[in-house]
């Protein structure tokens, strides 16, 4: 299968190349001449491989075509509202609103997840209702509460018409034969290129600094059966791209993963976030229901709701963790050490325009 | 224009016979396979799982459901007639995932008689983040923590089996592994069978709790740092596995 998808994508370059190589002006063909750049990842070792689909390998060019595409608000119909007015580098690629407001202030009904280590998922929205960071990026840009586009041809024109588009592409691809599915690939690149590996538990597991006693403790309580938050959320990557219901709700609002597979144990289940970075995404859960971390411990530390598909790895449902409240201030004081300042501050991830 | 049509008709061609020379060629006439279905028991009866659907009763008289179970095999051993071949690969099942429901062995040199593995991993293979690339989220899923030596239960490598449900009104995770860096993996003989291209293994999960009784009352909802529920549950484990043609 995947060997056939290869020859597909190659048949596709080469029929575009026959086709257009006759009409083609001097400077296209210095543009299907360009090379782009490999982008060299490197990763903690306690991190797997990423997940790299191999007809959209990442290049430095296309990372910097997506990432300007990622903050114009040209995808979106009204040139009001980019990926990043919902997603936004200062809090960790998430949003403060319970839910962000897109063209002409439609709200949608979840929180903007974090888009942090995307790279090494594979399914992607709160339910995985996506596949890759390609098939995602297709959503935004015609969903009537996000980018609001009627059609893609409005989008390629625009793009098309601009100043830079057609140069960026170019670099990237080969190409400035703009087409969707360029936009999307390029915008994938830049997701991929979004990772976070510094913050200072990574540091003390390397053996740069040391843990306060706070910080030891809170790890304990997260890592062990005490708080048992690290089944679901497991040490290093921070989720177990498993979809669980936590506890949230006895009746649920949002049917979750059960939307996609129509499977009733998946009822009210949602896709474990990440943890690293979680000090700057608030408001939290996939309808931003709780403001701070505080609020979240407490949740958890409270048991949870019941319900026939509460996750059994929610152990105390009803009866709860019972953490001391110093116990609860350390493990706050341990998810605390998941930030990464140089992640936040990050250049490569900032807005191109400014 | 005719003859750029011609070449990309021509390209075509050649791409589908390039696609077809990727699928290895197999040679029906002197390769052998095995394939093995993995079924999860209640007293003979296939479970039903869910929080809430069946509740099963063990040995010591408390009612139980089960959602969901998770657990590796290692060390594989086929037989035949007049040699073995070990595996190179584990062996995951997951209930929640199909896919790892079934698992087929190709290019065998014979029928296959016999099946040896391990419950878990050795102590040797059992090493911390070694698995991050397998499939099926393998890592993600069955990783033990390493609490960077300050936890003397908790010190890395992966859990051996997730077996998770309710009992009473709260929950149960009976999760074997490595606690205290003990190996507490379980080492099979080989089962026999009648030679043969398929087998199913059998777990009758009831028996993890009969001999010497389990008590979840007594060892409550989480167990990875309880060292004598493991021990229990690793006596438990001898006679869980059957296997038939
Ligand atoms: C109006 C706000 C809004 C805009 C604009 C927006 N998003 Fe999102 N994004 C969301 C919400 C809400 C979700 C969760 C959707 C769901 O679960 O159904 C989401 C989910 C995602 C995810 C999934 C993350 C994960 O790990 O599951 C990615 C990646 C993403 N968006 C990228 C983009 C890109 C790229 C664009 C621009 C093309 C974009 N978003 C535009 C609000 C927005
Ligand atoms: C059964 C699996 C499970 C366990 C155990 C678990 N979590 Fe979660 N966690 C989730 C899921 C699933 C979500 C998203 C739920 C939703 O939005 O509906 C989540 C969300 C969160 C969030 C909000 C993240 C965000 O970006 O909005 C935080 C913070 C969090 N968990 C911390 C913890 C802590 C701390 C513990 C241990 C006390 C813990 N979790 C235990 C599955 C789990």
């Amino acid at each position: 299968m995947r060997c056939f998808l290869v020859f597909f994508f190659l048949i596709l370059f080469f029929s575009s190349c026959e086709k257009y190589e006759p009409y083609c002006p001097e400077e296209v063909t210095t543009c299907e001449d360009q090379n782009a750049t490999p982008m060299n990842f490197s990763f903690p070792s306690n991190f797997p491989n990423p997940d790299i689909p191999i007809f959209n390998p990442t290049t430095e060019e296309g990372v910097s075509l997506g990432r300007h595409l990622f903050y114009d608000p040209i995808l979106s119909s009204d040139n009001t509202v980019s990926c990043a007015s919902c997603h936004k580098q200062e809090y960790a690629f998430s949003d403060n609103k319970e839910f962000s407001f897109g063209v002409g202030g439609a709200i949608g009904d979840r929180h903007a997840p974090t888009i942090i280590n995307s790279i090494f998922s594979t399914e992607f929205d709160w339910d995985g209702k996506s596949s890759s960071l390609e098939d995602q990026a297709f959503r935004p840009i015609l969903n009537e509460i996000e980018l609001h586009n009627n059609n893609w041809s409005e989008v390629i024109n625009r793009l098309k018409m601009s100043e830079i588009y057609p140069d960026l592409f170019c670099d990237a691809f080969g190409t400035d034969d703009i087409d969707s599915l360029h936009v999307v690939m390029a915008i994938a690149q830049f997701e991929r290129s979004i990772i976070s590996h510094n913050s200072r538990f990574d540091q003390w597991l390397n053996g740069e600094i040391m843990f306060t006693e706070e910080e030891i403790d809170g790890f304990n309580i997260y890592a062990t059966e005490r708080g048992d938050c690290f089944h679901c959320h497991p040490i290093g990557l921070f989720t177990d791209n498993i979809f669980h219901n936590n506890g949230l709700d006895t009746d649920f609002q949002d049917l979750g993963r059960y939307n996609v597979t129509g499977n009733p144990l998946d009822q009210g289940l949602f896709k474990s976030p990440t943890l690293r970075n979680i000090e700057f995404s608030a408001p939290y859960m996939h309808d931003g229901r709780f403001t701070t971390l505080e609020e979240v411990i407490d949740h958890y530390n409270s048991g949870g709701h019941p319900s026939p598909t509460v996750d059994p790895l929610m152990k105390y449902v009803g009866v709860g963790l019972l953490l001391s409240n110093e116990e609860k201030v350390n493990l706050k004081a341990f998810l605390l050490t998941l930030s990464d300042e140089e992640f936040l501050n990050n250049s490569n991830f900032s807005n191109p325009f400014k | 224009m005719l003859k750029n049509n011609f070449i990309s008709f021509l390209f075509i061609i050649v791409v589908i016979f390039c696609c077809v020379g990727c699928e290895p060629d197999s040679d029906p006439d002197d390769s052998y396979s095995l394939s093995i279905q993995f079924n999860h028991l209640v007293d003979g009866e296939e479970i039903v799982y869910g929080n809430d659907n069946i509740f099963y009763m063990n040995e010591f008289g408390t009612p139980y459901s089960v959602r969901r179970l998770l657990y590796v095999l290692s060390d594989v051993v086929l037989y035949f007639e007049d040699e073995s071949m070990a595996l190179n690969d584990f062996i995951f099942i997951n209930t929640d995932d199909a896919e790892t429901l079934n698992y087929n062995i190709e290019n065998l040199p014979g029928l296959c008689s016999g099946i040896s593995f391990r419950l878990g991993f050795s102590s040797e293979k059992n090493i911390d983040n070694e698995y991050l690339n397998s499939p099926n989220n393998f890592h993600n899923a069955m990783v033990w923590p390493n609490l960077n030596g300050t936890n003397l239960a908790f010190q890395g490598g992966y859990h051996y089996m997730k077996l998770e449900g309710k009992y009473d009104e709260i929950f149960y995770n009976t999760h074997t592994g490595p606690t205290n860096a003990e190996d507490f993996s379980i080492a099979y003989p080989v089962f026999d069978f009648t030679a043969s291209e398929s087998i199913s293994i059998n777990m009758n999960v009831n028996n993890w709790y009969n001999e010497p009784i389990y008590d979840m009352n007594l060892f409550g909802s989480g167990i990875m740092d309880n060292i004598e529920a493991q021990i229990i549950l690793y006596q438990n484990g001898s006679d869980i596995f059957s296997v038939e043609t």
